[in-house]
Order: C-alpha cells, then sequence, then structure tokens
C-alpha cells in the first residue's frame, strides 16, 4: 500500500514537471512566433529625403499598425574609397505616421557633389537603403523641340526662337534597393557656328526644380524653356544642349542640338 | 506435537524473510523509480532549456562591406592591413545573449572562431582580410554556440 501510493505520487509529480516543462517550451515557442511575426508586420517607406544643416533629413512613414523604433543609420560616401560609417539614430515611429528630421542628429556632413548609399536599421533588425545621388550610369535621354529653329522665326518676328528642353532620367539600376532620392538636374548649352555665334538663355528653373525620389524602374522629367538667340544662316549655326544630374556620375549626361536652318 | 511447533517457528522465520525482502524489493524500486524519474526530469529540463534559449536567440546579419584597404576606415586598415578587406556588422536582436563561435566565409580557408559574446541590444563588427573580386557572389555562415546557424549572401562592388 506504501509502494502504491509512492508509486502514484511519483508518476502524478513527474507528469506535472513534464506538462510544466511542455508548457514553458510552448511559451518559448509563441514568443518567438510573436518576434518573427511582428518582425514581418514592420512596413516602412521613405517619404523624402532633404538636406538640411548640410545633414541628411529623412522623413520616414511608418504605414504598419506596429510602432518602429530606427536605431542605426549606416552610411557609405560611395565617391570616396572606404568611407562606411554608422551613428545611433534611436527614434521612434508610432503606426501610421510620418517622421522627419531622421539623421540630423549624425555628425556626417553631406556634400551635395557626393553621391551617398544610406541603410536604416529598425529595432527588430529590418532594414531600408536608398540612395542619394546616383552610384551607377543610368539612363538619360535630353530631347530639344524644335531641333531646328528658322533664322527668321515666324513667331518672334526675329532670329530668337523659344525652344522647350526636356530630360528623361530612368532609375533602372539593378538592385531594387537603389531607390534614386533628391534628383536634381544641371543644363548648359553651347553655341557654335557663325559669326555670330548663336547663343542661349534659360527662361526659367526646370519644371519640377527637384524630384524627391525615384523608385528603381522609375523615370523623371525635367522641362526647361530655353531661348535660342541669334539663328542665323551662317556658319553652320547650332546650339548643343546637355542636362546631367548634380551628384551623379561624371560623363552621365543627355545631349541634343538645336540647328538654325533658313 | 513437538513436530509442530517446530514447524510453526519456521513459518514465523520464512514469513519474516517474505516480509523483509518484499520491503527491500519494494524500497529498491522506489529508489531506483526515484533516480531514473529525476534523472529523466533533468534531462528534460536540461533539453528543454536549451531549446528554448536556441528559439529566443536573434541574431541579424546588419551591414556587410567590402573594402579596399586605402583608408583607415576600412577596419582592416584599422588592424594593420593594407588589401582587400571585409567588414561584417551583427547584431542581437533578441532578448537573451549569445555566443558567435564561428563566421565563415566560402570556403573554411577564411573561417575564424571568434567566440564573441554578444548581450541583447548590442552589436559587433568584424573586420578580416579577404581578397573578394567585385560581382562575385559571397556565402557567410555565421555559427552560434547554442547551434543557431545564420547564412547570407552579398556580392562585393
Amino acid at each position: 500500500m506504501v509502494f502504491a501510493i509512492i508509486a502514484i505520487v511519483t508518476t502524478v509529480g513527474y507528469v506535472t514537471f513534464s506538462l510544466n516543462v511542455l508548457d514553458s517550451f510552448n511559451q518559448s515557442i509563441l514568443t518567438r512566433n510573436q518576434i518573427t511575426l511582428d518582425v514581418t508586420k514592420e512596413k516602412f517607406d521613405l517619404y523624402s529625403v532633404k538636406m538640411a544643416n548640410n545633414k541628411f533629413n529623412a522623413t520616414i512613414s511608418n504605414s504598419g499598425n506596429l510602432p518602429i523604433n530606427i536605431t542605426r543609420m549606416w552610411v557609405q560616401n560611395t565617391s570616396a574609397t572606404d568611407w562606411v560609417n554608422y551613428y545611433p539614430i534611436n527614434t521612434l515611429i508610432p503606426p501610421g505616421t510620418l517622421w522627419t528630421n531622421i539623421g540630423q542628429s549624425s555628425p556626417v556632413s553631406y556634400v551635395l557633389a557626393k553621391a551617398y548609399n544610406l541603410k536604416l536599421i529598425t529595432g527588430r533588425g529590418n532594414s531600408m537603403q536608398f540612395t542619394l545621388g546616383v552610384l551607377k550610369p543610368v539612363f538619360m535621354q535630353l530631347e530639344m523641340l524644335p531641333t531646328t529653329v528658322h533664322t527668321n522665326s515666324l513667331v518672334t518676328g526675329n532670329n530668337n526662337n523659344n525652344a522647350t528642353a526636356l530630360l528623361a532620367v530612368v532609375n533602372n539600376m539593378t538592385s531594387s534597393s537603389n531607390l534614386l532620392t533628391n534628383l536634381t538636374p544641371n543644363f548648359s548649352c553651347r553655341g557654335y557656328g557663325g559669326p555670330p555665334v548663336m547663343t542661349w538663355q534659360v527662361k526659367a528653373t526646370p519644371i519640377p526644380s527637384q524630384y524627391p525620389y525615384l523608385p528603381n524602374g522609375g523615370t523623371a522629367f525635367f522641362k526647361w524653356t530655353v531661348l535660342v538667340k541669334n539663328a542665323t544662316n551662317t556658319g553652320n549655326n547650332h546650339v548643343t544642349c546637355t542636362a546631367n544630374l548634380q551628384n551623379g556620375v561624371v560623363g552621365n549626361n543627355g545631349t541634343d542640338t538645336v540647328w538654325a536652318v533658313p | 506435537m513437538g513436530h509442530f511447533k517446530s514447524r510453526r517457528g519456521i513459518s514465523a522465520v520464512v514469513g519474516a524473510i517474505l516480509l523483509a525482502g518484499t520491503t527491500i524489493l519494494g524500497i529498491t524500486l522506489v529508489a531506483w523509480a526515484n533516480s531514473t524519474v529525476t534523472r529523466t526530469e533533468t534531462i528534460l529540463a536540461t533539453s528543454s532549456s536549451t531549446r528554448s534559449n536556441q528559439l529566443s536567440e536573434y541574431l541579424t546579419i546588419e551591414n556587410i562591406w567590402f573594402c579596399n584597404g586605402v583608408t583607415t576606415t576600412c577596419h582592416y586598415r584599422q588592424l594593420g592591413g593594407n588589401n582587400h578587406g571585409i567588414n561584417i556588422t551583427i547584431a542581437d536582436y533578441g532578448n537573451i545573449g549569445l555566443n558567435v563561435t564561428k563566421i565563415q566565409f566560402n570556403t573554411t580557408a577564411y573561417l575564424n572562431k571568434t567566440n564573441v559574446a554578444l548581450f541583447p541590444g548590442k552589436e559587433f563588427s568584424w573586420a578580416q582580410y579577404y581578397p573578394w573580386q567585385s560581382g562575385k557572389p559571397q556565402t557567410i555562415v555565421i555559427t552560434t554556440a547554442r547551434g543557431s546557424i545564420y547564412t547570407t549572401q552579398v556580392t562585393p562592388p
């Protein structure tokens, strides 16, 4: 009888212990599942990147339903060799909000002429990478409309003519993480032929003046109105215009020519 | 009569021996059962704890970058190297600490038993000489002391 009681107590104790261990293990699995689920539920996008006080000023939108903690920002200056650093950010973004000034606290200064690769890390280990400036040559085409101007314009009544310059930039970089930001175009022309040599004048700033960001596969268009002067029928008169991107790759241009015809 | 008295005495002795034997056998059985149950409980608790801790490990390979050893920003250069190098930053995003025992590149030739202790929320950067080639993908495998394996692939610029 005594042994039977001992055997029953031991068995009950073992079963209880096993169930407790199983429950504890179950809790571990549930916790791990929850963490994994939270990681997949984090959803944040780059809204814009601007420069303020010579520092990066990124705006992030938290479109998920969990708060996001941006813990670190990696910065790679791709215009230099071996220039990679990271800085603590520790900014909490509530769900459904836009959060600005990310990067303002980092000590790194932004130089417009250089290209940067930025990577934001969240407290759950997710990351988002984007590019400021252009790392590699992108597809770029400049179209001058019209490509010929008359020496005596019917519109202006003289040899000065309006032309429209249209620059198309396609983000054809291979990696989907190569989000181009802060695209600002440069435009200039050079007159040839004559004398008198043809001259040019940009009548207004480009429309738009800037693209905040261009996703992989996207196209940006910029438009200028140019006054082409001194279109004469002498010396193969023409104006060749070139457009490129600030902090772009050297030699990555779009070029087109406006010819003077009688 | 004397014969019957003698037989009754033998029965009492046999009965006592049987009782003592049963008791000893019972005690032995109970002791063995207790010992086995205790041992099994210990094994179960240890195994469960190990698996739970392994489940709680959450290591992230935060960033990998390749350097030319030209400037001191290349960690490998800081270590005295002046050739191609690789920089790996890992971070512990779990709620328990972990021990990285091995960071391995494509081949075992660049295996390093770093044995790095990482606390929750902390990161660790590691630099190593590695003759990478542009556009050639590299597989990096990180193993922890609890047996978790984290793998990623990167392509040098």
